[in-house]
């Protein structure tokens, strides 16, 4: 009679086809229904107070190990003029201002460029399917876990050493990440073919091999083929160029928002509470232990010695320098 | 000796393009010039997230607009408008500005980008910045006063229009989402 009057709402096609579902494990429920996985208050886990920021790897920092790798390995160089020159490597078409005013140190007093130069841009992102994935960005399904090894709640102490206490650990979820492949287009240019010839046998040498910084970042790359071309053209000033691609296998975990709200990102290890119980036969014949001791002994002490233990002990951790002594059968 | 171009020739014509340019025609643009040292730009060349400006200056200059145009391009309809300022470089050298491509040029309240600096106008053809002489002082075909001969008249700056908000000197971008159009 209550439901009188009440307007009839019909069932959306969602609703009717979950329904139809039977979950195959109870405590997980519908795997389809995924939304118990954003009400699991125990995932949202603060980052407040703490030093380790979440993992985040950017386009940025696959580009920047170009950089790094051409500026602080290949090193390229040059002999021109009878001095040793090191060649500048830039992103291609940066703002205006930047290549005339701020970046101008590789031109001339009229603006002219001045060779040598080896100028990179990224060109294209393919995703690389055959590795891993989180597989619904929605809600991530796989991760990589980190264990921090000692926090405020984990600290390093011989006193849970010695009683086998192992305190919550703080660990660090990362969604795996989204593996990429990408592609550059790089362009040396030169005055002089010899010139040319150096700059190529470095960056041949060094294919193949992981580039970046060893303390960040660090991506396989591969350079297949080298094109050179010496260009003559009427009115122009001769110049020698190489054209290759670089194929970089890197892979990113963006920092965004969606990623944020919808994935887990730090979690604490379970506490557990072990209650060892100790039982005796008969209670009239067990005699309690009274350690004659105000503070625990540890380490190297060797000055101090407890009774042995009347009784056997159980398997907890044994805190007496002499073995006890089982009991006799008389 | 030249016979012509000299300090008197240069300081009458100087007057003259002065009376011109700020008294009769009176046409006004401002140069913002880059801070370099404080804008930093990532490893793509790009200051994408502030960019750092000398105080703007204002200058009597002759312009040259083109007509607006309305291109059909790949993200829709947009906007382009070249025009060229053209300064008196004695202006510009009171002024300690120097115009180079990449610098801000201010004008009815919009902003463009120069991206071609052309300073190629020279009284009687002669640059006094380049008076031939060697160690000794001595220019071997005995134009020993080159130095006071010829004039740089002009240096015109090529210039295209920018969104004010890339340039980010005032605030453009008013509403940052759809949303709050939305709520009013």
């Amino acid at each position: 009679m209550s439901e009188r009057g009440r307007i009839v709402v019909p069932k959306t096609q969602k609703q009717i086809s979950k329904g139809m579902h039977t979950p195959y494990s109870k405590e997980v429920g519908n795997p389809n229904n995924a939304a118990y996985q954003i009400t699991n208050r125990s995932n949202q886990v603060s980052f407040k107070g703490d030093s380790v920021k979440p993992f985040t790897v950017g386009l940025e920092d696959i580009d920047s190990t170009i950089l790094y790798y051409f500026n602080n390995v290949i090193k390229p160089s040059v002999v021109q003029n009878g001095i040793r020159i090191e060649v500048p490597v830039v992103y291609a078409d940066s703002e205006r201002w930047n290549q005339i005013q701020k970046d101008g140190y590789f031109r001339d007093r009229k603006g002219r460029i001045m060779m040598p130069l080896i100028t990179f841009k990224r060109t294209n992102i393919e995703k690389n399917r055959s590795i891993t994935n989180k597989l619904d960005a929605n809600f991530p399904n796989n991760y990589r876990i980190f264990e921090k090894s000692y926090s405020p709640k984990n600290i390093y102490d011989k006193f849970n050493i010695l009683n086998n206490r192992r305190p919550t650990k703080d660990m660090y979820a990362v969604v795996v990440p989204d593996y990429i492949t990408l592609n550059y287009d790089c362009i040396i240019s030169t005055y002089y073919v010899e010139q040319m010839n150096n700059i190529i046998e470095a960056i041949n040498y060094a294919s193949d091999s992981y580039w970046g910084n060893p303390e960040r970042f660090q991506f396989r790359a591969r350079i297949d083929s080298v094109a050179t071309n010496v260009e003559l053209n009427k009115g122009q000033d001769r110049v020698v160029k190489s054209t290759f691609s670089i194929k970089m296998y890197g892979y990113i975990v963006p920092n965004i928002l969606q990623k944020d709200l919808a994935s887990i990102k730090k979690y604490h290890s379970k506490v557990k509470l072990v209650f060892n119980p100790e039982v005796v036969s008969d209670i009239g014949t067990a005699v309690p232990t009274i350690p004659d001791r105000t503070d625990i002994r540890h380490g190297d002490f060797t000055e101090f010695t407890d009774p042995p233990a009347p009784v056997y002990p159980s398997s907890r951790i044994n805190t007496n320098r002499v073995a006890p002594t089982p009991p006799t059968n008389q | 000796m030249a016979l012509f171009g000299g300090a008197r020739d240069i300081s009458m014509f100087r007057g003259l393009n002065r009376e011109l340019m700020g008294d009769i025609i009176v046409q006004e643009c401002a140069v913002y010039k880059f801070k370099l040292e404080e804008t930093n730009v990532n490893i793509y060349g790009e200051a994408a997230e502030e960019k750092y400006y000398e105080a703007p200056v204002l200058f009597n200059v002759l312009i040259d607009r083109q007509d607006q145009n309305y291109p059909d391009s790949d993200i829709g309809i947009n906007f382009e408008w070249g025009i060229s300022f053209k300064f008196l470089r004695d202006d510009l050298v009171d002024a300690e500005v120097v115009p180079q491509i990449g610098d801000i040029v201010w004008y009815e309240n919009g902003y463009y980008e120069v991206d071609n600096i052309i300073a190629n106008q020279q009284f009687v053809g002669k640059d006094p910045d380049y008076p031939n002489k060697d160690d000794r002082g001595i220019n071997p075909l005995g134009n020993y006063d080159l130095q006071n001969f010829g004039y740089e008249v002009s240096i015109i700056a090529e210039t295209i229009y920018v969104p004010a908000d890339k340039v980010g000197i005032s605030q453009e971008r008013l509403i940052t989402s759809i949303k709050d159009v939305r709520k009013r």
